[in-house]
């Protein structure tokens, strides 16, 4: 038998847009547009460049709600180039492929082969004697456990199952085609590829099941390294996996303990400090990062109030670090120290915070504000993601926010 | 944190100015008048510790570059301190306090101040006249909501109620459920909506990509076609035109050939034959002419060399007499010179001659033997010389020697005047008096002070208030202190404020007391007392007559109509009368415990007043004792004190007053000591002058007369110096006369030995003993041309006898050699003869060059005659040999003239064939020639243009598909390579994430504004 290689990826969803990402630039946003295909065409390319014997595709391709044909006219492109290079691509359609007009109307090469959605269907590599069995979503919502039903191993073959799944639930992701790691063990393959968690995680190695995450992240949830995974078959038995990062767009969390900091100068110099990290990343590919400030700190009121200028001065400092990292949102999670860091009866005496604590608002003042939020509400446009659409979700936050503001303003006012 | 020390180095109106705080104070107070800085320095500590603002309004003295402020402050618990500045600027504003002023760490305040920012400074302990105001006026703004003002007062905050109002503006420009479009939230919705629109635009159907993809196929189909047609039409089109070319060549080659034919009978010639033979033939006619013309050339030069003679004889001697000839000129050139030379010598002879009469010598012989020896002829003018110069130096140092005497006389007669005397000894005297004379030049400035002080004085005197009888007198007095006073002013201000709390005690005392006496006679004066007694009869005559009702409601016992309306009017009233007494039973209760209450407080109020008046007397006692002490202070001066303020003030002025006094009497003083100083240098100055005999100096005062002194003395000096001066001169004068008298005696002994040596000289010239200087010069100037006038004459003489010598010489040779060759000529001059001698020999030597050249040219000629008979016979033998290559007995001129012919024309044969393979493109002419019998020229032309007019359409059809193509493939390209909607969704999504952010902001305000 001999030794070969393959790449195994999944949760392609091209043409989906980025979420939470604001950006002003015009070619910046061109560039993050684009950011998916180029990654699926560097993936590509490494398949070509790793001479792999084929690809495996475990399912979502594209995005379910996107309608935009060019996509499906690249992924064709792309594919095309791999039937030039003689590799073969085993495609699973996924919940969103299911949905996906783009997905029913663009023909694919002839050297794409679809698993069925009936039934589980076994395609076979006679040259290398590998057996492939897969079933494709009918439909968006399948909620039966596909796996059991998959047939037994090809004995003497190396055999890979190829499954879009939840398994027992990867929230936030759906829980479709449920099954646990034993119904899969339980049917004698070598290798499980799986697609629909998009996060990398190699659930076992013995058979091998794993999830290669998603290509390129889209949101601050999708975090980290992302692409597919390559991996080298020897004497019928897997001899590694290793990932192959081909995001061309990085999301990044930066944690900052604004505790030690003495001013706002300092907090900056200190995200700048941090920050370094983000360069390093950003040297290869855009990096986009959620500044998190935390910790317990007498700035955080003025950090609160001047959440705007101090929006803008993180990313200047991001950017001073390197011009490809783009701010996506700064959050301030800092808190008031309990003890006062004024110990002197004068300054006691001017105190505003411990003024407004004496007239803190309770559930009355709480659904008069969310009397108010209700009216933003009904505008928000039904795109804008779900978490998002209803501030009232985040009340407890926003009055501690506004009383900050409050006591800030006051004090600047004075 | 504490300010120790506080540096206004530049800063407003401050220069280095420094206050300095004591540590373990309770309070610091900084007082001035209006304008003396107290806001300045409270402005310079915000500065000082928070830095410049961008804007300063203390940069009216220094540059604001410029400004510094600097401190010395201590950490709260006293342990550490820190002394730095501040200057104004972006960067690098703390500096250490040195003279360098390096930049400090911008944080190095932040263990002083911790939190502190300079708003919570200005607002907790920057508080200045304006901030106070504000607060104020925030607190009348709240309208009266009491949390609010509390608010804004405790914590120092200006416009809290403007705050809310604010923040409720600014989350009104965000949001409102109202949509406008001066808010961003509906300006990010409208943005929105043009991204939706946009991504729905972009998307591309699948339909539309299938539609296109099978359009591209057709018109690639299309395209197929037209190539074939096109390829046809072509192919005919490139026939018929080659046919057009081709045909006219291929029937030129035919009539070619055609012709060729006629020369068939002409043999076969090597390459070049007709050229050699053209060639043999003109050979052989040139050779013949070239022979003729060389025996011609013979004959000539035979004829030409018969007729030249050549005379030997001469031609033999042509070199002897040529030789002779050359030394002609020679000849001709001295035989000229002899009669100059002839002359010369009778002249210097002559010359010779007139100089031995006027040396005494019979003839020049004798005169060139008498000639003095060359040495003696040479020193001569140098001893006559030096005579003559030392007679005239003689003679002018005799004459200055005289001037000088003269000179001398006239000095002596000059030395009139006499008695004059060095003012030396005085100058130093009066010198001595110096120092004294300036100081003594000061005390009529220091008299006008004095009148000056003495005004000032008296005036200050006139102000005092109260005034004092005897000025004069306040400097012996001990007057009251300022501390004492200041008792007093406690005392009698202690004295008034109790006079008049007591007062407004009597007087509430007296209001009150009529107040209750008043409201005391109101209650006694109300109406009847209720007794308990005339409340129960009223009670029982309602409850009889409730009774008789009761009976009735009850049935028991009836009433008769009319009866019951009376009955119950009747209990109606006798409710209302046993109401109202119990009523006023009660009210009653109240009036009389009032009633005794106002008594107790009449009875009260009028035992307090004696005491209060009491008070108030001993009060005014009190007072009265405290003024009489109070003016004992001041007895002494002779005047009543005014209030105590009026008399502190009073003390300062008298205080001034008696300053001016001391300084003045100090003035005075001052005066007194030069005065007394005048008189003396006054004596000491007359003695002087006394001296000097200066009149009028007696009625001087002191400095008058040292002017006086001085410019005598100047005088004196005048003419003391100027004697001096005529002294010298005279001393110069008498030593100028011995050193010339000494000259002139040493140039006497000089000419004596001169004398000696003249007289030898005169000897030697032949000259009398007497002969004057300038008479043995002239004899000496004769002497010297006789030399020169004696070689002259040698010189001449051997010349002339050389000359004659050398013309006879040549004379004798020319008559000789005519001799030999032509006897009869012997008669002429030697330079006539040699002139005919020598163009004989020319002529001989002429005819000789011209027969030798007559010669050479017959050799020519019979060698040129000789060869051209050569040439002749071999070009008729080629001739003959080439001409038996063509047929018997045919003219080789004809024949070669047809082999010519014949040569052309396949000349023309062969372009003709390189033509059609040139533009045949490969096709054979027998291919060509077969596709001939269908072409008709005069067809053709009308069949290619039909060609072409279908090519024309085929090709027009063939670009419109072409472009057809190019757009349809562009826009596959488009679709397969766009980034179809994935732009516009992006953005989309980053809209909707700005959507998201504005809503927070705006929450955030509306619920602060809410709070």
């Amino acid at each position: 038998m001999s030794d070969f290689k393959f790449l195994h990826v999944a949760d392609l969803h091209l043409g989906s847009p980025f979420h939470g990402l604001a950006l002003r630039e015009e070619h910046v946003a061109r560039r993050f547009a684009r950011a998916g295909r180029e990654a699926f065409t560097a993936l590509i390319g490494r398949a070509i460049e790793e001479k792999v014997a084929f690809v495996v595709i475990a399912g979502d391709v594209f995005d379910g709600t996107w309608r935009d044909n060019t996509i499906g006219l690249y992924f064709n492109r792309e594919l095309a180039r791999l039937e030039r290079a003689g590799i073969e691509v085993f495609l699973l359609k996924g919940n969103h492929d299911a949905e996906s007009v783009v997905a029913r109307s663009i023909p694919l090469p002839a050297s794409v082969k679809s698993f069925g959605a009936e039934a589980p269907t076994t395609l076979k590599i006679d040259h290398l004697k590998v057996a492939l069995h897969g079933q494709s979503f009918a439909h968006r919502a399948v909620t039966d456990n596909l796996a059991i039903k998959y047939p037994h191993q090809v004995a003497g073959w190396f055999n890979i199952g190829v499954l879009h799944t939840a398994l027992t639930g990867h929230p936030p992701h759906e829980p479709y085609a449920p099954a646990t790691p034993g119904h899969l063990r339980a049917r004698g393959y070598d290798y499980w590829a799986l697609g629909h968690v998009h996060d990398f995680e190699i659930l076992q190695s013995s058979p091998y099941i794993v999830y290669p995450g998603n290509l390129q992240g889209r949101n601050m949830r999708e975090r980290g390294e992302k692409g597919g995974v390559l991996v080298r078959v020897e004497d019928s038995k897997v001899a590694a996996v290793d990932r192959i990062i081909v995001d061309r767009v990085r999301w990044l969390e930066l944690k900052v303990d604004a505790s030690a900091a003495p001013s706002e100068a300092a907090l900056l110099k200190q995200v700048e400090d941090l920050g370094q990290s983000l360069a390093d990343v950003a040297a290869e590919r855009a990096v986009v990062a959620r500044v998190v400030l935390a910790g317990d700190t007498p700035l955080h009121r003025t950090l609160v109030a001047h959440r705007d200028q101090l929006t803008e001065a993180v990313q200047a400092a991001l950017h001073r670090l390197h011009g490809d990292i783009w701010l996506e949102r700064l959050e301030i999670s800092t808190r008031m120290p309990r003890q006062r860091v004024r110990s002197d009866a004068a300054m006691r005496a001017i105190d505003l915070g411990a003024l407004l604590d004496a007239v803190q608002p309770g559930e009355e003042f709480a659904q008069k504000a969310r009397e108010q939020l209700s009216a933003l509400r009904e505008r928000m446009p039904g795109t804008v993601p779900a978490l998002e659409q209803d501030l009232a979700s985040e009340l407890d936050r926003l009055i501690a926010e506004a009383r900050d503001l409050l006591l800030t303003r006051a004090a600047d006012e004075a | 944190m504490r300010i120790l020390r506080l540096e206004l180095l530049r800063y407003g109106r401050f220069t280095d100015r420094v206050l300095n705080f004591r540590q373990n104070a309770g309070l610091h107070l900084v007082y001035g008048p209006n304008e003396a800085g107290k806001s300045s320095s409270l402005a310079a500590i915000g500065d000082l510790l928070f830095g410049f603002g961008k804007r300063t309004d203390f940069d009216f003295m220094h540059e604001a570059s410029t400004l510094r402020v600097g401190a010395e402050i201590v950490s709260r618990g006293g342990g550490e301190t820190l002394r730095f500045r501040r200057r104004r600027g972006n960067k690098n504003t703390l500096l250490s306090d040195s003279d360098d002023e390096t930049p400090l760490q911008e944080d190095a305040l932040v263990p002083y101040l911790g939190t502190l920012n300079r708003e919570v400074f200005s607002r907790a302990f920057g508080l200045n006249s304006t901030t106070l105001r504000e607060g104020g006026a925030a607190m009348l703004e709240s309208e009266g909501e009491m949390g609010s003002a509390l608010f804004a007062a405790a914590s120092g905050l200006t416009g809290f109620a403007r705050l809310r109002r604010n923040l409720e503006a600014e989350a009104d420009a965000i949001f409102a459920p109202r949509p406008s479009k001066e808010r961003r939230f509906y300006q990010l919705l409208e943005r929105h909506e043009a991204a939706v629109a946009e991504e729905r635009q972009r998307e591309v159907k699948s339909g539309d990509w299938r539609d296109l993809s099978a359009e591209i196929e057709s018109i690639e189909r299309q395209l197929a076609e037209i190539k074939a047609r096109r390829l046809e039409v072509t192919t005919a089109l490139g026939r018929l035109q080659r046919l057009k070319v081709l045909e006219p060549i291929i029937s030129a080659v035919d009539t070619l050939e055609a012709t060729l034919k006629g020369f068939e009978d002409l043999p076969e010639v090597p390459e070049g034959f007709v050229a050699e033979c053209r060639a043999a033939l003109e050979a052989a006619e040139g050779a013949a002419l070239q022979e003729r013309m060389a025996a011609e050339d013979v004959e000539v030069a035979t004829a030409a060399l018969d007729s030249i003679v050549v005379d030997e004889i001469f031609l033999q001697n042509a070199d002897r007499i040529v030789e002779l000839f050359s030394r002609r000129g020679e000849y001709l050139s001295r035989s000229a010179e002899i009669p100059r030379l002839e002359l010369e010598c009778d002249e210097v002879s002559q010359r010779l001659g007139e100089l031995a009469q006027r040396l005494g010598a019979r003839d020049a012989d004798e005169l060139i033997r008498r000639l003095p020896p060359e040495a003696v002829l040479e020193s001569a003018p140098a001893i006559i010389d030096e005579g003559v110069k030392l007679e005239a130096a003689i003679v002018a140092d005799e004459r200055r020697l005289a001037d000088e005497r003269g000179a001398i006389e006239e000095q002596l007669a000059s030395e009139a005047v006499a008695g004059l005397a060095d003012p030396k000894p005085w100058r130093d005297r009066l010198a001595a008096l110096e120092p004294d004379l300036k100081r003594l030049n000061e005390q009529s400035y220091l008299e006008t002070s004095y009148r000056g002080m003495l005004q000032k004085y008296k005036e200050a005197a006139a102000r005092l208030v109260p005034q004092v009888p005897d000025v004069d007198l306040l400097g012996e007095i001990t007057l009251p202190t300022k501390d004492m006073i200041g008792v007093y002013k406690a005392s009698f201000e202690r004295l008034l404020s109790d006079r008049k709390a007591d007062t407004i005690q009597l007087e509430n005392n007296e209001r009150q007391y009529a107040e209750a006496v008043a409201r005391l006679a109101e209650a006694e004066g109300s109406g009847p007392i209720a007794y308990e007694e005339t409340i129960r009869l009223l009670r029982a005559d309602r409850d009889n007559t409730f009774a008789l009702l009761k009976d009735h409601l009850l049935r028991r016992h009836l009433l008769i109509s009319e009866e019951l309306v009376i009955r119950i009017d009747q209990f109606e009233q006798e409710i209302a009368e046993a109401d109202g007494a119990a009523d006023q039973a009660l009210d009653d209760a109240g009036r009389l415990s009032q009633i005794t209450a106002l008594r107790e407080r009449v009875a009260e109020l009028q035992r307090q007043r004696p005491e209060i008046e009491d008070r108030l007397q001993r009060i005014a006692v009190e007072q009265e004792r405290t003024i009489a002490i109070y003016n004992q202070l001041f007895a002494a001066v002779g005047i009543t004190p005014a209030g105590p303020d009026v008399m502190m003030n009073w003390l300062g002025q008298v205080e001034d007053l008696l300053a001016i006094r001391r300084d003045a009497e100090a003035l005075a003083e001052e005066i007194r000591g030069l005065s007394e100083l005048g008189e003396e240098l006054r004596g000491v100055l007359l003695h002087l002058a006394d001296n000097l005999a200066l009149p009028g100096a007696a009625t001087l005062p002191a400095l008058a007369l040292a002017r006086l002194i001085t410019s005598a003395l100047d005088e004196m000096q005048n003419r003391w110096n100027a004697r001096q001066s005529l002294e010298g001169a005279r001393q110069a004068t008498l030593v100028r006369i011995d050193q010339l008298q000494d000259q002139i005696d040493a140039a006497r002994d000089r000419h004596r030995d001169w004398r000696v040596r003249y007289e030898q000289l005169l000897a030697l010239l032949g000259l009398d003993r007497n002969v004057s200087p300038a008479g043995a010069r002239s004899a000496l100037a004769a002497w010297l041309e006789v030399p020169d006038l004696a070689r002259e004459r040698g010189v001449r003489t051997t010349r002339l006898a050389a000359l004659r010598r050398e013309t006879a010489g040549f004379a004798d040779a020319v008559v000789s050699l005519a001799r030999e060759f032509l006897p009869t000529l012997v008669e002429l001059p030697p330079h006539g003869l040699i002139d005919v001698l020598r163009e004989r020999a020319e002529t001989a030597r002429a005819a000789k060059a011209r027969h030798e050249d007559a010669r050479v040219r017959l050799e020519v000629a019979e060698a040129k005659l000789s060869a051209a008979r050569g040439a002749r016979e071999a070009a008729t033998l080629a001739l003959r040999r080439l001409s038996s290559i063509l047929p018997e007995g045919a003219n080789p001129r004809i024949e070669m003239a047809r082999l010519d012919r014949r040569e052309a024309l396949r000349q023309q044969l062969k372009e003709k064939r390189a033509e059609f393979e040139a533009r045949a493109e490969g096709v054979s002419e027998a291919a060509v020639r077969a596709e001939l019998p269908g072409f008709d020229r005069h067809r053709a032309p009308l069949d290619v243009e039909d060609l072409e007019r279908q090519a024309e359409t085929l090709s027009a059809e063939n670009n419109r598909l072409y472009a057809q193509l190019g757009q349809r493939l562009a826009r596959r390209d488009e679709l397969e390579n766009g980034t179809g909607a994935e732009l516009a969704a992006f953005q989309r999504a980053g809209i909707e994430a700005d959507l998201v952010a504005a809503g927070r902001q705006w929450a955030v305000r509306k619920i602060a504004a809410l709070m």
